[in-house]
């Protein structure tokens, strides 16, 4: 493996890992919120739980993080590498809500068939050549 | 509602797909930046500011959409981008896509009803 595709692997990970972990902590930080209509109302503002504002940040800021990694881990794996790696994230973040208590979300036959399919699915629409993988029609000087 | 939210966040994520690539296409490909002021006016275009608020309010929408759902079962649906996307680029962008392009994203939506009826 060259020096270039083991950093993209690399960096391919860490924003896989950030992607799920954003989802995750959303996911517990918002439970703690209250509907939109008080999120709406700045009189309620400092009597929201802490620990869900706190979970939401955390949450958009790992997604952030991985966006910016993201960007990066393009221009060095090929796409038709990079993108059915990304969909690793619905896998790790179904497993970790349904296996860790934190979230205890249910486990099922119907929603594991379904994850798997989206992941084929993914790889086959990223495969070399299956889209336009150039520039596409330059709009400005076509 | 809850799934009202997710349709909110597809939607808002493809237009700001829709953005960035115009962005890209036409304000980014002959960037040469000479001057401070040239990135200033990158601050007020508004493809890139297009492209920003809607990728925030696809953010606002997905929040509101984790509070009515499983984490486990409303991220997956959020592979509808692919088809979306892949229509955006077949009819607005003119690329081609091939047939087993479309393949993947039939074999997508079927992962997709399989989650949503779980």
């Amino acid at each position: 493996m060259t020096a270039v595709a083991r950093r993209g692997y690399a960096l391919a990970l860490g924003s896989l890992a950030l992607a799920s972990a954003a989802q995750l902590l959303l996911k517990l930080g918002m439970a703690r919120l209250p509907p939109l209509a008080a999120l709406l109302d700045p009189a309620l503002w400092l009597t929201l739980d802490p620990l869900g504002v706190a979970g939401t940040a955390a949450g958009v800021a790992c997604y952030g993080l991985s966006m910016v990694i993201w960007i990066n881990v393009l221009t060095l794996l090929p796409l038709a590498v990079a993108y059915p790696l990304l969909s690793l994230s619905y896998v790790i973040v179904y497993l970790v809500a349904t296996q860790v208590p934190a979230w205890g979300e249910a486990a099922s036959d119907r929603r594991t068939a379904g994850i798997l399919l989206i992941m084929l699915g993914v790889a086959l629409v990223s495969r070399p050549g299956a889209a336009g993988h150039g520039p596409g029609r330059r709009r400005d000087r076509a | 509602m809850a799934y009202v939210f997710v349709a909110l966040t597809i939607l808002f994520t493809v237009l700001g797909q829709y953005f960035q690539k115009l962005a890209a296409d036409e304000l980014l490909v002959d960037f040469m930046p000479t001057r401070a002021l040239d990135y200033l006016g990158l601050l007020v275009d508004h493809r890139l500011l297009g492209a920003l608020s809607s990728l925030a309010l696809a953010l606002l929408f997905w929040l509101l959409a984790l509070q009515g759902l499983e984490v486990s079962k409303a991220y997956p649906l959020l592979a509808v981008n692919y088809l979306a996307m892949m229509a955006l680029a077949r009819w607005r962008f003119g690329e081609t896509i091939s047939r087993s392009a479309w393949c993947g994203v039939g074999v997508i939506l079927v992962g997709i009803v399989l989650v949503a009826g779980s």
